[in-house]
């Protein structure tokens, strides 16, 4: 329940599951059917088209399943991470049991003394052969090939999309004016752009951290990698321009070619020298002119309430709701940029890395009341203090990135700058915006990511046939 | 003992001074650990005074007898004190005042939540490490009920919830360091009287020592070499002759340590602003405004007792178990376990896979070490875990100082050893710890005498620091992928891992330190000292 002084209260089912969502859904029926039904009466009719369902499972004496009701208001996050991926729960625990196993056997551990690691794998691999018999087999492609290929594709395919979208503008300058004549233009345009930009790129006295990441030098290190996808830009716009100068100045092929890469050339140049400072600078202006939460007051009341939940189990769970600021720059930032981090670290972390921080079972982010607010759920390892100290000392670019954006976040300098930097006023600023987590299951409650992660590389090393020995060495750190 | 200490550059943090003005402000116990003055007097206070006293009155009493010392240089003898939320409270500090204290502060070290993410106590039970009955004592801060009982929220069951009452209240805590014990002893009892006839009571006195060996080194009742490792606060203004950049391993922001100073997050705490004769918050542009905290610290403080006989009792019982020291040939034997134990060698050189980590021959003397020209080299401090013992085949993983502080041994990846050092130290704290009791006789053998340590801790944010370490490091079961075991120090019966090839050596080790009382303290700065005694 996420109740908040601008909205009615808003009931959040949280649901991270393995496999299709139908058998899910016919599961939390089995299981809470009836005390669902009992919530929803709770809830407020909605005003769309769902409302007909609303009636029927909320009627008296009602017998309706409440699923396909709930099942008309999922939102699917627009960024999803996953700490553990590519295991479902069953192998999870399967090898947990295997782990606890090895554990056992190797009791306390003298009786293999002058043994090689080899040895010792060997002998605790035909023992537990016969419990375990997975461990013949060759164990599961966590993450399969198509699945990462595809991750990239998607992520391509939508930074092409922004980004030729983006270099319209210059290329159709391009096509009306002579290169002389757009050369002045750009230099006219451009000239004040970056004076501007290199005046306001830095943080406000009082907002500075001094951080090591910048985004100039975020894009310094990764200059060959930003030049390398501006050349694969220019190759995928070149038969879309062509074919839109074919169709619209009637040109034959050939020429067509030849003007849209002129074109195109033109376009990148507008992009990198008009288009992105410009939008930095606006957004420059909207964080230098931005109202900040210093010391947002949380009700002692709830704060009591979520830290009585925390911290019984190694997991701890929140819930976080803010509202997004207004301004176009800003939304367009979250509702592209969002999905846009979503699939960067799908495609590029898979082995559960946040940063140096590796405490997340699984995190979301959605937009919720019409995408005017983020929501945000956790499932994360240790405390919530040392869940927003990793955040603070590990992470803190990306936690910006994706909160920059939200009524109150500490001040924020280029996108990912200062912001979480700030460490307590970003842990003040989260915690006013959480609500208490009345019900939590957890699928695994004694395990940390960390811990599934190790027992998964006792149980990958246990099922190999043969280990070298420096494999085998490494994979009895683990025991 | 002759000449210095050898210890004394890590004890006195000599290697940093606060610049001026902080340095008259600030208590001279952040800065320094007094190893020249290696005896003293741990007073627990109580404010017994009525209705009709002055709550400020005491410190008046007390700054003739026993002033509390600057950082500002060193001193014949010494004296700091610390203030519970209950002591200011009592003392008749505002509530709009004491709002602006940090929350942990305020509630206290024994809140039910609080409890339960220091392992103290989880719903109705003591932890096996508390002595029997529960501590003795505390600031006994009531629990706050603000907003309970109506709204919403007042009508579901409460999870957990509990009112500790210790035996003992105590609202201050004086501790004065002398170079000798009559002298010491003197001066507790005349402060004693003094503040007597205030009507401050002291509820508990401890004689407490740093404790020399024969080499100049502090060892603690359990025989270890200690207090080796400690932060070194750095800030560009405000420490004195500040080098460039902060310390590479050990190197901290000084608002880590002294309040109203940017800290580790690139904050800066500001504290309620008073003035002098009205005991309201006061206008923030009035120019001769007090920032109560400002140059102030929290003192966290647990008296911890240890059984000595208990602990090597345990330690030879394991090392009967393990069988024969493949290294060796021989039989493995208490110190090996102890050793283990703490991750560190009964001398205090760092474990290693070959052995220990070899001692840095000492550099040819400075002005700042004039006098240490007979100085032995001391164990080297400077080490990181990444590179040369990452599995913990010689500092077990687990092991007391690896869980006190994993330096950059939480990486799991090389380009992570960096930002980990740096998260590391951002939860760093000053130790100040001083035992008390005699030396035991004979480690095997229980002699009954009550001997242990009162562990004080010096940090700016006690949430990220003091109770980061104990609850995510220290009594964290799942700290670095280990699991179901704790500090084999200061942590209940649990198993303790002991990396070993071909596979880990696992042991069962017992709990022998216990926690006998503790609160957190304010460390309030000397301007704040001399507002409050106008209360």
């Amino acid at each position: 329940m996420v109740e908040s002084s601008d909205y009615d209260a808003l009931l959040v089912i949280e649901a991270n599951f393995d496999g299709p969502p139908g058998p899910f859904w016919a599961q939390l029926q089995a299981l809470l059917g009836e005390r669902l039904r009992e919530v929803l009466r709770c809830c407020k009719r909605p005003m769309d088209s769902s409302a007909c369902l609303y009636d029927l499972v909320t009627a008296d004496r009602s017998r309706r399943d409440p699923a396909p009701f709930l099942e008309c208001h999922v939102i699917h996050p627009k960024a999803f991470f996953h700490g553990n991926r590519g295991l479902p729960r069953e192998r999870i625990l399967a090898e947990q049991a295997l782990a606890e196993m090895v554990e056992d056997r190797l009791k306390d551990g003298s009786s293999w003394n002058g043994q090689s690691s080899e040895e010792v794998r060997q002998a605790l691999r035909s023992e537990l052969m016969p419990k375990f018999d997975w461990l013949g087999n060759k164990p599961a492609t966590r993450i399969p090939l198509t699945e990462t290929l595809l991750d990239w594709l998607k992520l391509a395919a939508l930074l092409f999309a922004v980004l030729h979208i983006s270099l319209v503008p210059g290329a159709v300058l391009a096509a009306l004016l002579g290169d002389a004549a757009l050369a002045v233009l750009f230099a006219v345009a451009a000239i004040p752009v970056w004076m501007f930009f290199n005046r306001y790129r830095r943080p406000i006295e009082t907002v500075g951290t001094s951080s090591s990441v910048t985004l100039l030098s975020f894009a310094r290190k990764n200059l060959i990698k930003i030049l390398g996808a501006l050349a694969v830009l220019f190759l995928l716009s070149w038969p879309i321009s062509a074919s839109a100068n074919v169709l619209a100045r009637d040109l034959a092929w050939p020429a067509a070619w030849q003007a849209s890469a002129r074109q195109l050339a033109w376009g990148i140049v507008w992009l990198i020298a008009i288009l992105i400072p410009a939008v930095l600078i606006w957004m420059r202006y909207l964080e230098r002119h931005d109202s900040s939460q210093d010391g947002p007051e949380t009700d002692p009341l709830v704060l009591r309430q979520m830290r009585e939940m925390e911290d019984w189990i190694p997991q701890n769970h929140m819930v976080s709701v803010v509202s997004l600021r207004p301004q176009i720059p800003r939304r367009a930032m979250s509702y592209i940029g969002t999905p846009l981090i979503h699939l960067a670290l799908r495609a590029a972390v898979h082995d559960g890395y946040l940063g140096s921080m590796r405490t997340i079972h699984c995190a979301q982010w959605a937009f919720v009341n019409n995408g005017s607010r983020l929501l945000f759920l956790s499932n994360y390892d240790l405390s919530w203090e040392s869940y927003f100290d990793d955040f603070i000392e590990k992470a803190h670019e990306g936690v910006t990135a994706v909160w920059c954006g939200s009524v109150g976040f500490p001040p924020v300098t280029m996108l990912i700058e200062d912001g979480a930097a700030h460490g307590r006023a970003f842990k003040n600023w989260a915690r006013h915006s959480m609500s208490p987590t009345r019900f939590w299951v957890s699928a695994y409650p004694n395990l940390t990511v960390d811990q599934i992660e190790r027992n998964n590389r006792i149980a990958n090393g246990l099922c190999a046939a043969r280990l070298s020995p420096e494999a085998a060495r490494q994979w009895a750190e683990d025991l | 003992m002759g000449g210095r200490p050898v210890s004394e550059r890590n004890l006195d943090g000599s290697s940093w001074k606060l610049a001026e003005p902080h340095a008259h402000q600030v208590q001279g116990m952040v800065v320094s650990g007094f190893s020249h003055l290696p005896i003293s007097q741990t007073l627990l206070l109580r404010f017994d005074w009525d209705k009709t006293v002055r709550g400020g009155a005491w410190l008046e009493a007390l700054a003739e007898i026993a002033p509390v010392t600057p950082a500002d240089g060193k001193q014949d003898s010494s004296a700091s004190l610390g203030i519970t939320a209950t002591g200011l409270k009592k003392m008749g500090l505002s509530d709009e005042i004491l709002a602006g204290f940090s929350q942990p502060f305020r509630e206290g070290m024994f809140q039910t939540d609080r409890m339960r993410r220091l392992n103290d106590r989880v719903g109705t039970q003591w932890s096996e490490c508390v002595i029997d009955g529960g501590p003795l004592w505390s600031a006994n801060t009531p629990p706050d009920n603000s907003g309970e009982g109506s709204g919403l929220l007042a009508s579901l069951p409460r999870r957990d919830s509990v009112r500790v009452v210790t035996e003992l209240t105590v609202h201050a805590i004086l501790i004065i360091h002398c170079t000798d014990a009559p002298e010491a002893t003197t001066w507790a009892k005349e402060t004693a009287a003094v503040l007597k006839r205030c009507d401050v009571n002291v509820v508990r006195a401890k004689e407490t020592t740093l404790g020399f060996d024969d080499e100049g080194m502090v060892r603690e009742h359990f025989g270890f070499v200690d207090g080796l490792s400690q932060p070194i606060p750095w800030d560009e203004e405000a420490v004195r002759d500040a080098p460039p950049a902060p310390d590479p391993i050990h190197g901290i922001a000084l608002g880590d340590v002294v309040l109203g100073h940017t800290d580790g997050h690139h904050e800066t705490t500001t504290g309620p602003l008073v003035v002098p004769g009205n005991n309201a918050l006061a206008d923030p542009d009035d120019p001769s405004a007090l920032d109560l905290l400002f140059n102030g610290s929290y003192l966290v403080v647990r008296e911890l007792r240890q059984d000595v006989a208990g602990f090597w009792n345990d330690a030879e019982r394991i090392a009967r178990t393990m069988g024969t020291n493949p290294a060796t040939g021989g039989q493995f034997d208490g110190n090996w376990v102890g050793e283990r134990v703490i991750g560190r060698s009964m001398e205090g050189d760092v474990l290693r896979p070959d052995g220990v980590l070899p001692r840095k021959p000492v550099s040819p003397p400075n002005e700042a070490h004039a006098a240490s020209s007979e100085t032995k080299p001391v164990p080297d401090n400077e080490f990181l875990y990444w590179d040369d013992d990452r599995a913990g085949l010689g500092c077990p993983l687990g092991s007391h100082i690896r869980r006190g502080n994993p330096r950059d041994g939480l990486a799991t990846k090389p380009s992570q050893t960096k930002s980990l050092l740096a998260s590391s130290n951002r939860h760093r704290i000053i130790r100040r710890a001083r035992k008390f009791g005699p030396y035991i006789e004979d480690r095997m053998v229980d002699d009954g005498v009550e001997r242990g340590l009162i562990f004080a801790v010096i940090n700016a944010d006690i949430e990220r620091q003091f109770e980061f370490v104990q609850q995510s490091w220290m009594m964290s079961p799942s700290f670095h992928t280990l699991f179901d075991e704790t500090d084999p120090l200061l942590g209940p019966k649990s198993n303790f891992s002991i990396g070993a090839e071909p596979v880990r050596r696992r042991v069962t080790i017992h709990n022998h330190t216990k926690l006998a009382g503790g609160d957190y303290f304010f460390l309030p700065s000397l301007p704040a000292l001399e507002w409050l005694s106008g209360l």
